[in-house]
Protein backbone atom coordinates (compact mmCIF):
# COMPACT_ATOMS: atom_id res chain seq x y z
CA UNK A 1 0.00 0.00 0.00
CA UNK A 2 2.87 2.36 0.77
CA UNK A 3 4.31 1.71 -2.68
CA UNK A 4 0.90 2.43 -4.25
CA UNK A 5 0.76 5.78 -2.45
CA UNK A 6 4.29 6.59 -3.58
CA UNK A 7 3.42 5.81 -7.20
CA UNK A 8 0.19 7.80 -6.86
CA UNK A 9 2.17 10.79 -5.62
CA UNK A 10 4.46 10.56 -8.66
CA UNK A 11 1.42 10.52 -10.95
CA UNK A 12 0.23 13.71 -9.27
CA UNK A 13 3.68 15.26 -9.71
CA UNK A 14 3.61 14.45 -13.44
CA UNK A 15 0.47 16.60 -13.80
CA UNK A 16 2.41 19.74 -13.04
CA UNK A 17 2.26 22.26 -15.91
CA UNK A 18 0.09 19.94 -18.04
CA UNK A 19 -2.94 20.66 -20.18
CA UNK A 20 -4.61 17.71 -18.44
CA UNK A 21 -4.61 19.60 -15.15
CA UNK A 22 -5.85 22.82 -16.76
CA UNK A 23 -8.69 20.90 -18.39
CA UNK A 24 -10.10 20.10 -14.95
CA UNK A 25 -10.82 23.80 -14.66
CA UNK A 26 -11.44 24.68 -18.30
CA UNK A 27 -13.98 21.95 -19.20
CA UNK A 28 -16.55 22.76 -16.47
CA UNK A 29 -15.87 26.48 -16.94
CA UNK A 30 -16.95 26.21 -20.58
CA UNK A 31 -20.31 24.80 -19.49
CA UNK A 32 -20.65 27.32 -16.66
CA UNK A 33 -19.90 30.24 -18.97
CA UNK A 34 -22.26 28.87 -21.61
CA UNK A 35 -25.03 28.54 -19.06
CA UNK A 36 -24.30 32.00 -17.71
CA UNK A 37 -24.35 33.50 -21.22
CA UNK A 38 -27.67 31.79 -22.01
CA UNK A 39 -29.13 32.86 -18.66
CA UNK A 40 -27.89 36.43 -19.10
CA UNK A 41 -29.38 36.65 -22.60
CA UNK A 42 -32.71 35.19 -21.55
CA UNK A 43 -32.84 36.96 -18.20
CA UNK A 44 -35.43 39.52 -19.26
CA UNK A 45 -37.85 36.76 -20.30
CA UNK A 46 -37.52 35.14 -16.86
CA UNK A 47 -38.31 38.37 -15.12
CA UNK A 48 -41.48 38.32 -13.15
CA UNK A 49 -42.66 34.81 -13.88
CA UNK A 50 -41.73 33.78 -10.36
CA UNK A 51 -40.74 30.23 -11.21
CA UNK A 52 -37.70 28.63 -9.62
CA UNK A 53 -34.91 29.21 -12.16
CA UNK A 54 -32.46 26.84 -10.47
CA UNK A 55 -34.24 23.67 -11.61
CA UNK A 56 -33.95 24.26 -15.40
CA UNK A 57 -30.46 25.67 -14.99
CA UNK A 58 -29.25 22.64 -13.04
CA UNK A 59 -30.99 20.20 -15.37
CA UNK A 60 -29.46 21.77 -18.48
CA UNK A 61 -26.03 21.91 -16.88
CA UNK A 62 -26.13 18.27 -15.85
CA UNK A 63 -27.43 17.12 -19.24
CA UNK A 64 -25.00 19.09 -21.39
CA UNK A 65 -22.11 18.06 -19.20
CA UNK A 66 -23.09 14.41 -19.04
CA UNK A 67 -24.01 13.90 -22.65
CA UNK A 68 -21.37 15.97 -24.44
CA UNK A 69 -18.64 17.51 -22.37
CA UNK A 70 -17.88 14.69 -19.97
CA UNK A 71 -17.19 12.00 -22.63
CA UNK A 72 -14.88 14.42 -24.44
CA UNK A 73 -13.26 15.36 -21.15
CA UNK A 74 -12.64 11.73 -20.21
CA UNK A 75 -11.26 10.93 -23.67
CA UNK A 76 -8.94 13.92 -23.58
CA UNK A 77 -7.77 13.38 -20.01
CA UNK A 78 -7.01 9.67 -20.43
CA UNK A 79 -5.20 10.37 -23.70
CA UNK A 80 -3.17 13.19 -22.18
CA UNK A 81 -2.24 11.11 -19.14
CA UNK A 82 -1.21 8.14 -21.28
CA UNK A 83 0.60 10.59 -23.56
CA UNK A 84 2.90 11.53 -20.68
CA UNK A 85 4.38 8.06 -20.97
CA UNK A 86 3.80 7.42 -24.67
CA UNK A 87 5.36 10.66 -25.96
CA UNK A 88 8.75 10.17 -24.36
CA UNK A 89 8.56 6.38 -24.64
CA UNK A 90 8.72 6.43 -20.87
CA UNK A 91 7.06 3.07 -20.23
CA UNK A 92 10.32 1.17 -20.35
CA UNK A 93 11.96 3.24 -17.64
CA UNK A 94 8.80 3.57 -15.55
CA UNK A 95 8.17 -0.18 -15.59
CA UNK A 96 11.83 -0.95 -14.92
CA UNK A 97 11.41 0.69 -11.51
CA UNK A 98 10.65 -1.59 -8.55
CA UNK A 99 6.98 -0.60 -8.27
CA UNK A 100 4.53 -3.44 -9.04
CA UNK A 101 2.87 -2.79 -12.37
CA UNK A 102 -0.63 -2.76 -10.96
CA UNK A 103 0.29 0.28 -8.85
CA UNK A 104 1.09 2.21 -12.04
CA UNK A 105 -2.14 1.18 -13.74
CA UNK A 106 -4.36 1.85 -10.76
CA UNK A 107 -2.62 5.15 -9.89
CA UNK A 108 -3.24 6.51 -13.35
CA UNK A 109 -6.86 5.41 -13.15
CA UNK A 110 -7.29 6.99 -9.72
CA UNK A 111 -5.81 10.25 -11.03
CA UNK A 112 -8.24 10.24 -13.98
CA UNK A 113 -11.22 9.62 -11.71
CA UNK A 114 -10.01 12.26 -9.26
CA UNK A 115 -9.74 14.78 -12.10
CA UNK A 116 -13.25 13.91 -13.32
CA UNK A 117 -14.74 14.27 -9.86
CA UNK A 118 -12.81 17.50 -9.29
CA UNK A 119 -14.29 18.82 -12.53
CA UNK A 120 -17.74 17.87 -11.18
CA UNK A 121 -17.05 19.77 -7.97
CA UNK A 122 -15.96 22.79 -10.00
CA UNK A 123 -19.08 22.45 -12.16
CA UNK A 124 -21.33 22.48 -9.09
CA UNK A 125 -19.49 25.37 -7.43
CA UNK A 126 -19.27 27.32 -10.68
CA UNK A 127 -22.96 26.85 -11.49
CA UNK A 128 -23.93 28.09 -8.04
CA UNK A 129 -21.57 31.04 -8.49
CA UNK A 130 -22.90 31.82 -11.94
CA UNK A 131 -26.54 31.60 -10.72
CA UNK A 132 -25.75 33.83 -7.79
CA UNK A 133 -24.14 36.36 -10.12
CA UNK A 134 -27.17 36.25 -12.42
CA UNK A 135 -29.41 36.81 -9.43
CA UNK A 136 -27.28 39.79 -8.40
CA UNK A 137 -27.51 41.25 -11.90
CA UNK A 138 -31.22 40.43 -12.26
CA UNK A 139 -32.73 40.21 -8.76
CA UNK A 140 -36.13 39.48 -10.27
CA UNK A 141 -34.93 36.05 -11.48
CA UNK A 142 -35.88 33.44 -8.94
CA UNK A 143 -32.31 32.32 -8.18
CA UNK A 144 -32.25 32.58 -4.47
CA UNK A 145 -30.54 30.19 -2.14
CA UNK A 146 -29.90 27.04 -4.14
CA UNK A 147 -31.03 23.72 -2.66
CA UNK A 148 -27.85 21.66 -3.02
CA UNK A 149 -29.39 18.20 -3.10
CA UNK A 150 -31.11 18.49 -6.55
CA UNK A 151 -27.71 19.31 -8.04
CA UNK A 152 -25.33 17.24 -5.95
CA UNK A 153 -27.33 14.00 -6.08
CA UNK A 154 -27.55 13.83 -9.91
CA UNK A 155 -23.89 14.78 -10.19
CA UNK A 156 -22.97 12.07 -7.68
CA UNK A 157 -24.94 9.58 -9.79
CA UNK A 158 -23.19 10.80 -12.94
CA UNK A 159 -19.83 10.49 -11.17
CA UNK A 160 -20.47 6.84 -10.40
CA UNK A 161 -22.24 5.98 -13.64
CA UNK A 162 -19.31 7.40 -15.66
CA UNK A 163 -16.84 4.99 -14.07
CA UNK A 164 -17.32 2.16 -16.55
CA UNK A 165 -16.64 4.44 -19.52
CA UNK A 166 -13.64 5.94 -17.72
CA UNK A 167 -12.15 2.52 -16.99
CA UNK A 168 -12.59 1.35 -20.59
CA UNK A 169 -11.18 4.58 -22.02
CA UNK A 170 -8.26 4.37 -19.56
CA UNK A 171 -7.38 0.89 -20.79
CA UNK A 172 -7.66 1.92 -24.44
CA UNK A 173 -5.36 4.91 -23.89
CA UNK A 174 -2.71 2.76 -22.24
CA UNK A 175 -3.10 -0.14 -24.65
CA UNK A 176 -2.45 1.72 -27.92
CA UNK A 177 0.35 4.20 -27.69
CA UNK A 178 -1.09 6.79 -30.03
CA UNK A 179 -3.38 9.77 -29.58
CA UNK A 180 -5.43 9.07 -32.73
CA UNK A 181 -6.36 5.57 -31.53
CA UNK A 182 -7.45 6.68 -28.08
CA UNK A 183 -9.14 9.88 -29.27
CA UNK A 184 -10.86 8.07 -32.16
CA UNK A 185 -12.18 5.41 -29.81
CA UNK A 186 -13.43 8.02 -27.32
CA UNK A 187 -15.14 10.14 -29.97
CA UNK A 188 -16.83 7.11 -31.56
CA UNK A 189 -17.96 5.95 -28.13
CA UNK A 190 -19.33 9.40 -27.36
CA UNK A 191 -21.30 9.57 -30.64
CA UNK A 192 -22.69 6.08 -30.07
CA UNK A 193 -23.54 7.11 -26.53
CA UNK A 194 -25.51 10.14 -27.76
CA UNK A 195 -27.48 8.00 -30.21
CA UNK A 196 -28.03 5.07 -27.87
CA UNK A 197 -29.57 7.32 -25.21
CA UNK A 198 -32.73 7.11 -27.28
CA UNK A 199 -32.55 3.32 -27.53
CA UNK A 200 -34.60 1.54 -24.92
CA UNK A 201 -32.73 -1.66 -25.78
CA UNK A 202 -29.09 -0.54 -25.68
CA UNK A 203 -29.21 2.83 -23.92
CA UNK A 204 -29.48 1.55 -20.37
CA UNK A 205 -26.47 -0.75 -20.90
CA UNK A 206 -24.07 1.18 -23.11
CA UNK A 207 -21.22 2.48 -20.89
CA UNK A 208 -21.27 5.96 -22.43
CA UNK A 209 -25.04 6.38 -22.01
CA UNK A 210 -25.18 5.03 -18.48
CA UNK A 211 -24.43 8.45 -16.90
CA UNK A 212 -27.32 10.20 -18.63
CA UNK A 213 -29.64 7.27 -17.88
CA UNK A 214 -28.59 7.55 -14.24
CA UNK A 215 -30.12 11.03 -14.07
CA UNK A 216 -33.15 10.54 -16.31
CA UNK A 217 -36.26 10.18 -14.20
CA UNK A 218 -37.85 6.70 -14.48
CA UNK A 219 -35.10 5.41 -16.73
CA UNK A 220 -35.21 1.71 -17.49
CA UNK A 221 -32.47 -0.79 -16.77
CA UNK A 222 -32.23 -0.82 -12.99
CA UNK A 223 -29.72 1.10 -10.93
CA UNK A 224 -27.26 2.53 -13.44
CA UNK A 225 -24.81 3.67 -10.81
CA UNK A 226 -24.53 0.16 -9.38
CA UNK A 227 -24.32 -1.33 -12.87
CA UNK A 228 -21.55 1.08 -13.88
CA UNK A 229 -19.66 0.65 -10.62
CA UNK A 230 -19.70 -3.14 -10.76
CA UNK A 231 -18.85 -3.03 -14.48
CA UNK A 232 -15.98 -0.64 -13.74
CA UNK A 233 -14.59 -2.97 -11.08
CA UNK A 234 -14.67 -5.93 -13.45
CA UNK A 235 -13.34 -4.00 -16.46
CA UNK A 236 -10.69 -2.37 -14.25
CA UNK A 237 -9.57 -5.76 -12.97
CA UNK A 238 -9.34 -7.22 -16.46
CA UNK A 239 -7.53 -4.13 -17.81
CA UNK A 240 -5.07 -4.18 -14.92
CA UNK A 241 -4.40 -7.89 -15.41
CA UNK A 242 -3.69 -7.30 -19.11
CA UNK A 243 -1.39 -4.37 -18.26
CA UNK A 244 0.57 -6.43 -15.72
CA UNK A 245 1.06 -9.23 -18.25
CA UNK A 246 1.91 -6.90 -21.12
CA UNK A 247 5.34 -7.06 -22.72
CA UNK A 248 7.14 -3.76 -23.25
CA UNK A 249 9.08 -4.01 -26.49
CA UNK B 1 25.89 -18.03 -9.76
CA UNK B 2 25.84 -16.34 -6.34
CA UNK B 3 28.87 -14.17 -7.08
CA UNK B 4 27.60 -12.96 -10.40
CA UNK B 5 25.70 -9.69 -10.73
CA UNK B 6 23.87 -10.92 -13.84
CA UNK B 7 23.58 -14.52 -14.88
CA UNK B 8 21.29 -15.95 -17.51
CA UNK B 9 20.86 -19.57 -18.32
CA UNK B 10 20.01 -20.48 -21.92
CA UNK B 11 17.60 -17.57 -22.32
CA UNK B 12 15.55 -17.65 -25.49
CA UNK B 13 12.99 -15.15 -26.74
CA UNK B 14 10.68 -16.02 -29.57
CA UNK B 15 8.41 -13.48 -31.28
CA UNK B 16 5.86 -15.50 -33.24
CA UNK B 17 8.02 -17.24 -35.87
CA UNK B 18 11.18 -15.21 -35.22
CA UNK B 19 13.73 -16.18 -32.59
CA UNK B 20 15.21 -12.88 -31.43
CA UNK B 21 17.50 -14.38 -28.77
CA UNK B 22 18.61 -18.00 -28.57
CA UNK B 23 20.18 -19.81 -25.60
CA UNK B 24 22.03 -16.79 -24.25
CA UNK B 25 23.96 -17.48 -21.05
CA UNK B 26 25.50 -14.29 -19.70
CA UNK B 27 27.98 -14.12 -16.83
CA UNK B 28 28.58 -10.61 -15.49
CA UNK B 29 31.14 -10.27 -12.72
CA UNK B 30 30.77 -7.69 -9.96
CA UNK B 31 32.72 -4.46 -10.53
CA UNK B 32 33.04 -5.06 -14.24
CA UNK B 33 32.02 -2.99 -17.22
CA UNK B 34 30.46 -5.66 -19.41
CA UNK B 35 29.97 -4.64 -23.00
CA UNK B 36 27.23 -6.41 -24.87
CA UNK B 37 28.30 -6.07 -28.43
CA UNK B 38 26.49 -6.90 -31.62
CA UNK B 39 25.26 -5.40 -34.87
CA UNK B 40 21.86 -3.72 -35.02
CA UNK B 41 19.12 -6.33 -34.82
CA UNK B 42 21.33 -8.93 -33.12
CA UNK B 43 19.02 -9.13 -30.10
CA UNK B 44 20.81 -6.85 -27.63
CA UNK B 45 17.79 -4.68 -26.78
CA UNK B 46 15.56 -7.75 -26.47
CA UNK B 47 18.02 -9.29 -24.01
CA UNK B 48 18.23 -6.05 -22.01
CA UNK B 49 14.44 -5.78 -21.85
CA UNK B 50 14.32 -9.33 -20.51
CA UNK B 51 16.96 -8.48 -17.87
CA UNK B 52 14.70 -5.61 -16.73
CA UNK B 53 11.54 -7.68 -16.71
CA UNK B 54 9.98 -5.72 -19.56
CA UNK B 55 9.85 -8.83 -21.74
CA UNK B 56 9.40 -12.40 -20.54
CA UNK B 57 11.82 -15.01 -21.86
CA UNK B 58 10.22 -17.81 -23.82
CA UNK B 59 12.57 -20.18 -22.02
CA UNK B 60 15.61 -20.00 -19.75
CA UNK B 61 16.36 -18.42 -16.40
CA UNK B 62 17.45 -14.91 -15.47
CA UNK B 63 19.05 -14.05 -12.15
CA UNK B 64 20.48 -10.81 -10.84
CA UNK B 65 22.48 -10.72 -7.61
CA UNK B 66 21.78 -14.44 -7.38
CA UNK B 67 18.01 -13.85 -7.21
CA UNK B 68 15.51 -15.17 -9.71
CA UNK B 69 14.02 -12.24 -11.64
CA UNK B 70 10.49 -13.65 -11.73
CA UNK B 71 10.33 -14.15 -7.99
CA UNK B 72 12.31 -11.12 -6.79
CA UNK B 73 11.52 -8.48 -9.43
CA UNK B 74 11.00 -5.62 -6.96
CA UNK B 75 14.10 -6.30 -4.92
CA UNK B 76 16.26 -6.72 -8.04
CA UNK B 77 14.98 -3.59 -9.76
CA UNK B 78 15.54 -1.50 -6.63
CA UNK B 79 19.23 -2.44 -6.92
CA UNK B 80 19.40 -2.07 -10.72
CA UNK B 81 19.35 1.22 -12.59
CA UNK B 82 18.65 1.32 -16.28
CA UNK B 83 18.80 3.52 -19.32
CA UNK B 84 17.13 1.91 -22.30
CA UNK B 85 17.97 3.59 -25.62
CA UNK B 86 16.63 7.13 -25.56
CA UNK B 87 16.36 8.74 -22.12
CA UNK B 88 12.84 8.56 -20.69
CA UNK B 89 12.14 12.03 -19.39
CA UNK B 90 9.12 14.25 -18.82
CA UNK B 91 9.93 17.35 -20.82
CA UNK B 92 7.44 19.57 -18.99
CA UNK B 93 9.16 18.92 -15.67
CA UNK B 94 12.48 20.19 -14.39
CA UNK B 95 15.47 17.87 -14.02
CA UNK B 96 14.93 17.81 -10.27
CA UNK B 97 11.22 16.95 -10.69
CA UNK B 98 12.16 14.21 -13.15
CA UNK B 99 14.46 12.72 -10.55
CA UNK B 100 11.82 13.10 -7.85
CA UNK B 101 9.68 10.47 -9.63
CA UNK B 102 12.11 7.53 -9.30
CA UNK B 103 13.27 8.89 -5.93
CA UNK B 104 9.78 8.54 -4.47
CA UNK B 105 9.34 5.05 -5.91
CA UNK B 106 12.75 3.98 -4.65
CA UNK B 107 12.10 5.72 -1.31
CA UNK B 108 15.57 7.27 -1.55
CA UNK B 109 16.51 10.31 0.54
CA UNK B 110 15.95 13.74 -1.01
CA UNK B 111 19.67 14.46 -0.83
CA UNK B 112 20.19 11.72 -3.39
CA UNK B 113 18.91 14.03 -6.10
CA UNK B 114 21.78 16.45 -5.50
CA UNK B 115 24.24 13.55 -5.45
CA UNK B 116 23.20 12.14 -8.82
CA UNK B 117 22.85 15.59 -10.40
CA UNK B 118 26.47 16.21 -9.41
CA UNK B 119 27.64 12.85 -10.77
CA UNK B 120 25.87 13.53 -14.08
CA UNK B 121 27.28 17.05 -14.27
CA UNK B 122 23.83 18.62 -14.10
CA UNK B 123 24.05 20.33 -10.71
CA UNK B 124 23.68 23.73 -12.42
CA UNK B 125 20.59 22.67 -14.38
CA UNK B 126 18.51 21.03 -11.67
CA UNK B 127 15.67 23.54 -11.82
CA UNK B 128 15.71 23.91 -15.60
CA UNK B 129 12.81 22.44 -17.58
CA UNK B 130 13.98 19.36 -19.45
CA UNK B 131 12.42 20.59 -22.71
CA UNK B 132 15.29 23.11 -22.85
CA UNK B 133 17.94 20.37 -22.51
CA UNK B 134 20.18 19.17 -25.31
CA UNK B 135 20.09 15.45 -26.12
CA UNK B 136 23.39 15.03 -24.27
CA UNK B 137 21.94 16.63 -21.13
CA UNK B 138 18.83 14.43 -21.38
CA UNK B 139 21.03 11.37 -21.70
CA UNK B 140 22.99 12.43 -18.61
CA UNK B 141 19.71 13.00 -16.79
CA UNK B 142 18.71 9.47 -17.78
CA UNK B 143 21.95 8.22 -16.26
CA UNK B 144 21.29 10.28 -13.11
CA UNK B 145 17.86 8.59 -12.84
CA UNK B 146 19.54 5.22 -13.18
CA UNK B 147 21.95 6.06 -10.36
CA UNK B 148 19.32 7.16 -7.83
CA UNK B 149 19.06 5.10 -4.69
CA UNK B 150 21.31 2.22 -3.77
CA UNK B 151 22.00 0.87 -7.24
CA UNK B 152 24.54 -1.89 -7.48
CA UNK B 153 24.18 -2.52 -11.19
CA UNK B 154 23.45 -0.36 -14.20
CA UNK B 155 21.98 -1.72 -17.41
CA UNK B 156 22.50 0.70 -20.26
CA UNK B 157 21.20 0.15 -23.77
CA UNK B 158 23.25 2.06 -26.33
CA UNK B 159 23.89 4.93 -23.91
CA UNK B 160 25.79 7.07 -26.42
CA UNK B 161 23.23 6.76 -29.22
CA UNK B 162 22.45 10.08 -30.85
CA UNK B 163 25.03 12.06 -28.91
CA UNK B 164 27.52 14.44 -30.50
CA UNK B 165 31.25 13.63 -30.13
CA UNK B 166 31.60 15.76 -26.99
CA UNK B 167 28.51 14.17 -25.45
CA UNK B 168 29.81 10.70 -26.30
CA UNK B 169 33.11 11.44 -24.58
CA UNK B 170 31.36 12.83 -21.47
CA UNK B 171 29.09 9.80 -21.25
CA UNK B 172 31.99 7.38 -21.68
CA UNK B 173 33.98 9.10 -18.94
CA UNK B 174 30.98 8.92 -16.63
CA UNK B 175 30.40 5.23 -17.32
CA UNK B 176 34.07 4.29 -17.04
CA UNK B 177 34.33 5.90 -13.60
CA UNK B 178 31.20 4.27 -12.16
CA UNK B 179 32.65 0.92 -10.99
CA UNK B 180 35.67 2.52 -9.33
CA UNK B 181 34.07 5.62 -7.82
CA UNK B 182 30.60 4.32 -7.04
CA UNK B 183 31.00 0.55 -6.83
CA UNK B 184 28.48 -0.07 -9.58
CA UNK B 185 28.68 -2.94 -12.06
CA UNK B 186 27.87 -1.75 -15.56
CA UNK B 187 26.26 -3.80 -18.31
CA UNK B 188 26.00 -1.83 -21.51
CA UNK B 189 25.08 -2.67 -25.05
CA UNK B 190 26.71 -1.12 -28.04
CA UNK B 191 27.38 -1.74 -31.68
CA UNK B 192 30.51 0.42 -31.58
CA UNK B 193 33.70 -1.52 -31.02
CA UNK B 194 35.76 1.62 -30.40
CA UNK B 195 33.45 2.38 -27.48
CA UNK B 196 33.94 -1.06 -26.03
CA UNK B 197 37.73 -0.85 -26.31
CA UNK B 198 37.66 2.36 -24.27
CA UNK B 199 35.17 1.29 -21.62
CA UNK B 200 34.84 -2.41 -21.08
CA UNK B 201 36.59 -4.97 -18.97
CA UNK B 202 34.44 -7.82 -20.29
CA UNK B 203 32.73 -8.43 -23.60
CA UNK B 204 29.85 -10.54 -24.84
CA UNK B 205 29.32 -10.67 -28.59
CA UNK B 206 25.84 -11.37 -29.85
CA UNK B 207 25.20 -12.37 -33.43
CA UNK B 208 21.79 -13.19 -34.85
CA UNK B 209 20.47 -13.77 -31.35
CA UNK B 210 23.29 -16.06 -30.25
CA UNK B 211 26.16 -15.32 -27.87
CA UNK B 212 29.21 -16.11 -29.98
CA UNK B 213 31.87 -14.87 -27.56
CA UNK B 214 32.07 -14.04 -23.89
CA UNK B 215 35.20 -13.15 -21.96
CA UNK B 216 37.56 -10.38 -20.99
CA UNK B 217 38.92 -7.82 -23.40
CA UNK B 218 42.25 -9.65 -23.01
CA UNK B 219 40.57 -12.89 -24.16
CA UNK B 220 39.32 -11.05 -27.19
CA UNK B 221 42.75 -9.56 -27.85
CA UNK B 222 44.24 -13.05 -27.85
CA UNK B 223 42.17 -13.79 -30.91
CA UNK B 224 44.23 -11.31 -32.84
CA UNK B 225 46.48 -12.92 -35.40
CA UNK B 226 48.38 -11.91 -38.49
CA UNK B 227 46.42 -11.70 -41.69
CA UNK B 228 46.89 -10.78 -45.28
CA UNK B 229 45.00 -7.62 -46.23
CA UNK B 230 44.37 -7.29 -49.96
CA UNK B 231 42.79 -4.35 -51.76
CA UNK B 232 41.41 -5.39 -55.15
CA UNK B 233 39.33 -3.91 -57.95
CA UNK B 234 36.67 -6.62 -57.98
CA UNK B 235 36.33 -8.24 -54.54
CA UNK B 236 33.57 -10.70 -55.40
CA UNK B 237 35.46 -12.06 -58.40
CA UNK B 238 38.67 -12.19 -56.37
CA UNK B 239 37.06 -14.22 -53.56
CA UNK B 240 35.81 -16.75 -56.09
CA UNK B 241 39.15 -16.93 -57.84
CA UNK B 242 41.07 -17.45 -54.59
CA UNK B 243 38.57 -20.03 -53.40
CA UNK B 244 39.09 -22.07 -56.56
CA UNK B 245 42.80 -22.06 -55.80
CA UNK B 246 42.20 -23.21 -52.21
CA UNK B 247 42.61 -19.90 -50.35
CA UNK B 248 39.84 -18.81 -47.99
CA UNK B 249 39.20 -15.11 -47.77
CA UNK B 250 36.53 -12.77 -46.44
CA UNK B 251 35.58 -9.27 -47.41
CA UNK B 252 35.86 -7.01 -44.37
CA UNK B 253 35.84 -3.22 -44.49
CA UNK B 254 36.49 -3.27 -48.25
CA UNK B 255 39.56 -5.50 -48.02
CA UNK B 256 39.95 -9.19 -48.63
CA UNK B 257 41.30 -10.76 -45.44
CA UNK B 258 43.11 -14.06 -45.66
CA UNK B 259 44.91 -15.83 -42.85
CA UNK B 260 47.35 -17.48 -45.24
CA UNK B 261 50.08 -14.85 -44.85
CA UNK B 262 52.75 -17.12 -46.32
CA UNK B 263 51.00 -17.15 -49.67
CA UNK B 264 51.09 -13.39 -50.23
CA UNK B 265 53.17 -13.55 -53.40
CA UNK B 266 51.21 -16.47 -54.88
CA UNK B 267 47.87 -14.80 -54.13
CA UNK B 268 49.05 -11.55 -55.68
CA UNK B 269 50.21 -13.36 -58.81
CA UNK B 270 46.96 -15.32 -59.07
CA UNK B 271 44.85 -12.19 -58.82
CA UNK B 272 46.89 -10.31 -61.42
CA UNK B 273 46.81 -13.27 -63.80
CA UNK B 274 43.06 -13.41 -63.27
CA UNK B 275 42.77 -9.81 -64.51
CA UNK B 276 42.06 -8.31 -61.08
CA UNK B 277 43.95 -5.17 -60.09
CA UNK B 278 45.62 -5.30 -56.69
CA UNK B 279 46.04 -1.83 -55.14
CA UNK B 280 46.92 -2.91 -51.60
CA UNK B 281 48.72 -5.90 -50.13
CA UNK B 282 49.99 -6.04 -46.58
CA UNK B 283 50.49 -8.42 -43.69
CA UNK B 284 48.79 -6.92 -40.61
CA UNK B 285 47.45 -7.90 -37.23
CA UNK B 286 43.69 -8.43 -37.31
CA UNK B 287 41.96 -5.53 -35.58
CA UNK B 288 39.32 -6.04 -32.88
CA UNK B 289 36.81 -4.65 -35.33
CA UNK B 290 37.69 -7.34 -37.83
CA UNK B 291 37.42 -10.01 -35.14
CA UNK B 292 34.00 -8.62 -34.28
CA UNK B 293 32.90 -8.57 -37.91
CA UNK B 294 34.21 -12.10 -38.36
CA UNK B 295 32.27 -13.29 -35.31
CA UNK B 296 29.08 -11.60 -36.35
CA UNK B 297 29.44 -12.55 -40.01
CA UNK B 298 28.97 -8.91 -40.89
CA UNK B 299 30.48 -7.58 -44.07
CA UNK B 300 31.17 -3.90 -44.31
CA UNK B 301 32.30 -2.77 -47.76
Amino acid sequence: MRMFLRVLSTECLKLKRTLALWMVLVAPLVIILLQFAVGYKRAPSFTGDGKDAWAPMVRQTVEIWTLLMMPMFVTLETSLLAGLENTGRNWKSLLALPAPRWTVYVSKLVVTIAMLWSAHAILIAGTIGSGTLLHTLYPSINLGRMPLAPFVIPMAKVSLAALLGVVIQHWVSLRWQSYPAAMGFGICAMILGVFSVQSAEFGPWFPWSLPIHAVIANAKGGDHTVLASVGALIAGGVGCWEFVKREIG
Amino acid sequence: MQDLVISTDAVTKQFKSKTAVRDVSLRVQPGSVYAFLGPNGAGKSTTIRMLLGLLRPTSGEIALFGLDLRQHRGSILSRTGSLVETPSVYEHLSARENLEIPRRILDAPRSDIDRVLAIAGLAHAGNQLVRTFSLGMKQRLGLAQALLGKREALILDEPTNGLDPAGIQEMRTLIRDLPVEHGVTVFLSSHLLAEIEQLATHVGVLSQGELVFQGTIADLERRRQSCLRIGVSEPALAIGLLERRGWDSRLINGFLISTDTGAAAAINRTLLEGGIDVHHLSVDAVSLEEIFLEMTHAEVC
